[in-house]
């Protein structure tokens, strides 16, 4: 049974939908984003829509309707708070913060593990990209002239070694 | 989608995420994102990416601070056993030189030290260090960080370590030589 009496998404069924999606939902809102107090907002305005007219939504696509909502939801707060306006340049936001409620999930240490693992893999002139553009938060045209390399190689490099830690978690996710 | 295909969705949603697109591409990527789904996997699969790897550098940030956090422990610990052995060493050499400058072992004497005695206030030392609660810790650190078998039990710091023995016993015919001078009135030899 996924409604309710009054038509609407059961709520177990919206709490299963959080359980299942919320994660990726979230991490795809911070890319939008990038401040963890407006994704939790965009977040809970969306599972709230996702009750109130959660049920108009076909079941098997109800996870796009959900990122389709977050999207929205998302784009209307940078609209209104100008937040596209703050281009925010350092990857600051990338790390993990204690803004996190203690029962939402936060990166896994499988995961970090499962990249750090990877990165040992790397060669080393890809690795040096890595680290010059995460850890030192370099651009990559800066990366290119302290390293005089052309621009298209420190590109290369570096979209080679996410493809690589891409693919090993994606392995790790398929086999967990 | 084949693999190219997806290889590049990856690829653009990275460079989105840390803002390495132009202004026009940012306006078609997020164009994109709200009708294709894909595309927004894929940047919440790139934030995940991006943070273990930032992730992973504040690891290895605070793996790099305890590791000399520790290493400046052994050394402290180090310079206060050599410290030790230094004092020990001079009263020694400072008690024989009175012994034999002695003519009727009317002065006082220091007690000898002999090699056996040196371990034992080596072995004590070390337990009454007011540092054993961080040794300790140190010690559970240095057992995580070495894999089982790498660690060799004759030096596991229970007893004088061999330097410290070898050193003090070089000069036995010198430390019997003084410890024969010591009259009967002297203290008494501790073995």
């Amino acid at each position: 049974m996924t409604t309710a009496d009054d038509g609407k998404l059961d709520p177990a069924v919206v709490a299963a939908l959080y359980v299942d999606h919320g994660e990726q939902l979230r991490r795809f809102l911070l890319g939008l984003l990038r401040d963890e107090q407006l994704v939790n907002d965009v977040l809970q305005a969306t599972f709230t829509k996702a009750v109130q007219v959660g049920h108009t939504s076909q079941e098997k696509s109800r996870k796009a309707w959900l990122f389709r909502v977050a999207y929205n939801e998302a784009m209307a707060i940078r609209r209104r708070d100008a937040v596209g306006d703050r281009v925010v340049r350092k990857l600051a936001w990338t790390k993990t913060t204690s803004a996190h409620p203690a029962d939402e999930p936060v990166l896994r240490f499988e995961t970090v593990e499962m990249v750090r693992e990877a990165m040992r893999d790397l060669p080393p002139e890809q690795l040096q990209i890595v680290k010059m553009r995460i850890y030192e938060e370099k651009t990559f045209a800066e990366i290119a002239e302290e390293l005089q390399i052309p621009l298209g190689t420190a590109l290369a490099r570096m979209r080679s070694a996410t493809g690589k830690m891409r693919k090993k978690l994606q392995r790790h996710h398929d086999e967990t | 989608m084949n693999r190219e295909q997806t290889e590049k969705l990856d690829w653009d949603a990275f460079r989105y995420i840390t803002d390495e697109m132009t202004s026009v591409e940012v306006e078609a990527f997020e164009k994109q994102l709200s009708t294709d789904q894909a595309s927004r996997e894929a940047v919440a699969d790139a934030v995940e990416l991006v943070q273990a790897m930032a992730s992973s550098s504040e690891h290895d940030k605070v793996s790099v601070a305890t590791r000399e956090r520790s290493h400046s422990r052994v050394s402290r610990l180090a310079w206060m056993t050599l410290g030790a052995v230094a004092c020990l060493a001079l009263m020694s050499v400072a008690q024989g030189w009175l012994n034999h400058g002695s003519d009727g072992g009317n002065q006082p004497q220091l007690p000898s030290v002999a090699s056996g005695e040196l371990a034992q206030l080596w072995s004590e030392a070390r337990d009454d260090s007011p540092e054993d609660e961080w040794r300790s810790e140190w010690l559970a650190e240095e057992e995580e960080s070495f894999p089982v078998g790498s660690y060799d039990e004759s030096e596991d710091g229970s007893s004088a370590p061999s330097w410290m023995l070898a050193a003090v016993s070089s000069q036995p015919s010198e430390l019997d030589a003084i410890e024969l001078d010591v009259p009967s009135s002297g203290v008494e030899r501790i073995e």
